[in-house]
């Protein structure tokens, strides 16, 4: 099964990419390295730093959209770029994302290809048939 | 006319109206034949979901540098009643206040030539594309506060960063009233004090032209421009990462609120909220912030431009007629009189402007193309107050996604093809330039005699790219 796909002729002015998991981790994982992999070659990216993250939401999707919302905030304010990550899920009345991401400082592995700055409500779809498929266009 | 399956009923020479099989209002098309074949099927298909938007004022239009974006089309304007309307975050788009800023010298290109390389290395150095490099302006939590809420004022009187003289040539005077600290988020504070005086990238750039052609000497020369060759400055640039952040907070805000509202809408990205409720007065308090935000980053790399130049050319920025020509934006909603086009109402309207530049009498417009085709200076004029709530379009608009154009360009190639053009590029790199390429975008002449024929504005001096900075 392929990680993820760039859509080429489905978006315009931005990117519009699916990513795939067979389970939960799986899926995060590739939308992690479909996200790192747009802004910088993601061959470049060493581990030499961790970074620890909680993410709460009200559903699957929700968590999902905070959780790519969450790799935008960590790009752009410490400056972080992630390759690879642990993730352990949680669900009660919320869905909880708890992660262990580890890559190194954007700075280090210019050039930038191209900076993504939101993830669109746009087309953003989250389902779950025999596998985690999402579609998501991201504003670059 | 047919395109895809839209009927297209001609108004007048360059002014189309979509054919209605649905309720609320009409939409209006200003393009020629050539460049209406160009945009692409979302454009009508975005454009039939905005006119079903609750509370419109009157009808919808479409600039003719249109193409598909997230819920409304890049190119749109619209209004909504002061009172009884709704705003529509995603009708104001990510990046608030993305704008244009000219900037003037007295430099012809035969000066500026021999140091170009020299000049846009420099100007790259100065003004980074704020991903892996941060901007020269560092600034606390309560100064960010003070930038968004006083606007590119505070920016001058308390910071030194530019000239007194530079708030007359920019909308609003660099400050939209309202603006409010404690309606953006803390994640949208943080990423605002960490990309201020930043480029950003995908379709930013700050470029250095000559002017090519001059269509209206006497309007020209009052702006500035005197001749042929004399070199200016263009910027295009928005709110960075605080003006995405804001927008996004307040979207799915506007979203889990539909159902109180009672709203229907087709696209989750329309999400709205009548004007008069708190959720609304929030948004546009916070959209006022990101706004101003913009214009004061606007500022900021205009004073590091200066800097550049005085450097390279070992004289004052004053000394160079460094002035400010205009500052637009061009993804905004502001309240503003209007008499609703084709029909005698009038009043107080919010008017949505995404992707498209304000043109009152008498304003400059800055209409930015790619940097293989060049940009234009214009005027806005009586008419487009009368058709389009003073609004136009503003720029050339992407026909070809950024993956298609990275297949067709090879991003190496076509920087050493433009070297020998006689335009420098630096940029972050090869592919985000190669996804720019101007096979990528419409012919901005033809959306200026779209807009020209229209009546919505008319052009003063046309100018040729020499050396491009992208993020």
């Amino acid at each position: 099964m392929k990680k993820w796909q760039i859509k080429e002729d489905e978006n315009i002015a931005d990117i519009l990419v699916e990513v795939y998991g067979k389970d939960m981790k799986e899926f995060f994982s590739n939308l992690l390295q479909a996200f790192s992999n747009i802004i910088v070659d993601l061959k470049k990216i060493t581990l030499n730093q961790k970074k620890r993250i909680n993410i709460k939401a009200k559903n699957f999707s929700e968590l999902v959209f905070n959780f790519i919302e969450k790799l935008i905030f960590l790009k752009d304010v410490n400056g972080l770029i992630f390759k690879k990550g642990k993730f352990e899920f949680k669900k009660n009345d919320y869905y909880i994302l708890k992660a262990t991401l580890k890559g190194e400082k954007i700075k280090n592995i210019l050039p930038i290809k191209i900076d993504i700055k939101a993830v669109a409500l746009h087309k953003f779809e989250v389902k779950k048939n025999k596998f985690y498929k999402a579609r998501i266009v991201f504003d670059i | 006319m047919k395109i895809y399956q839209f009927n297209l009923l001609p108004v007048e020479e360059g002014l189309w109206q979509l054919e209605k099989d649905y309720q609320q209002e009409t939409v209006y098309i200003v393009a020629k034949k050539d460049l209406l074949e160009k945009m692409d099927e979302e454009v009508f298909i975005q454009a039939k979901n905005v006119a079903q938007l609750p509370g419109l004022a009157g009808p919808v239009f479409i600039m003719p540098d249109a193409h598909s974006g997230y819920g409304a089309p890049i190119g749109t304007v619209f209004a909504m009643d002061e009172k009884e309307g709704y705003v529509a975050p995603g009708a104001v788009g990510y990046d608030i206040n993305c704008g244009m800023r000219l900037i003037k010298t007295s430099l012809l290109f035969e000066e500026v030539k021999p140091y170009l390389e020299k000049l846009i290395n420099l100007l790259f150095d100065y003004v980074p594309p704020g991903l892996g490099k941060k901007g020269f302006l560092k600034i606390n939590k309560e100064e960010l506060k003070r930038l968004g809420e006083e606007g590119v004022f505070y920016l001058i009187k308390n910071k030194g960063i530019g000239w007194e003289e530079d708030i007359n040539n920019i909308e609003e005077k660099g400050k939209i009233e309202g603006a409010d600290f404690s309606a953006i988020s803390k994640t949208a504070i943080e990423r605002g004090i960490s990309q201020l005086a930043t480029l950003g990238s995908g379709n930013h750039y700050l470029e250095i032209q000559k002017v090519e052609k001059i269509f209206d000497e006497k309007k020209a020369k009052e702006l500035g421009i005197f001749s042929k060759n004399q070199i200016m400055i263009m910027l295009h640039c928005g709110s960075r990462g605080l003006g995405h952040q804001v927008c996004s907070d307040y979207l799915r805000l506007f979203e889990n609120s539909l159902e109180k509202f009672k709203i229907k809408i087709a696209d989750r990205q329309l999400a709205c909220a009548p004007i008069s409720s708190s959720l609304a007065k929030q948004y546009l308090s916070a959209m006022a912030f990101a706004a101003n935000f913009a214009f004061v980053n606007r500022q900021a790399i205009t004073y590091q431009i200066r800097k550049a130049f005085e450097k390279v050319f070992g004289k004052k920025a004053k000394d160079l007629d460094m002035d400010l020509i205009y500052d637009v934006a061009h993804n905004i909603a502001k309240f503003e009189n209007h008499q609703v086009p084709f029909s005698l109402r009038k009043g107080r309207f919010l008017i949505h402007r995404k992707g498209a530049t304000r043109s009152f009498p008498n304003q400059p417009v800055i209409l930015g193309g790619s940097m293989e085709s060049g940009s234009y200076l214009l005027l806005g004029t009586d008419v487009a107050l009368k058709k389009s709530y003073g609004s136009t379009a503003h720029g050339s608009g992407r026909t070809m996604s950024r993956a298609k154009a990275k297949k067709i360009v090879q991003g190496e190639k076509l920087w050493r093809q433009l070297k020998e053009r006689g335009i420098y590029i630096k940029s972050a790199s090869f592919s985000g330039l190669a996804e720019e390429a101007g096979i990528a975008y419409k012919n901005i002449t033809d959306v200026v005699k779209s807009i020209e024929e229209v009546g919505l504005s008319k052009p003063i001096a046309y100018l040729k790219p020499i050396g491009n900075i992208k993020g």
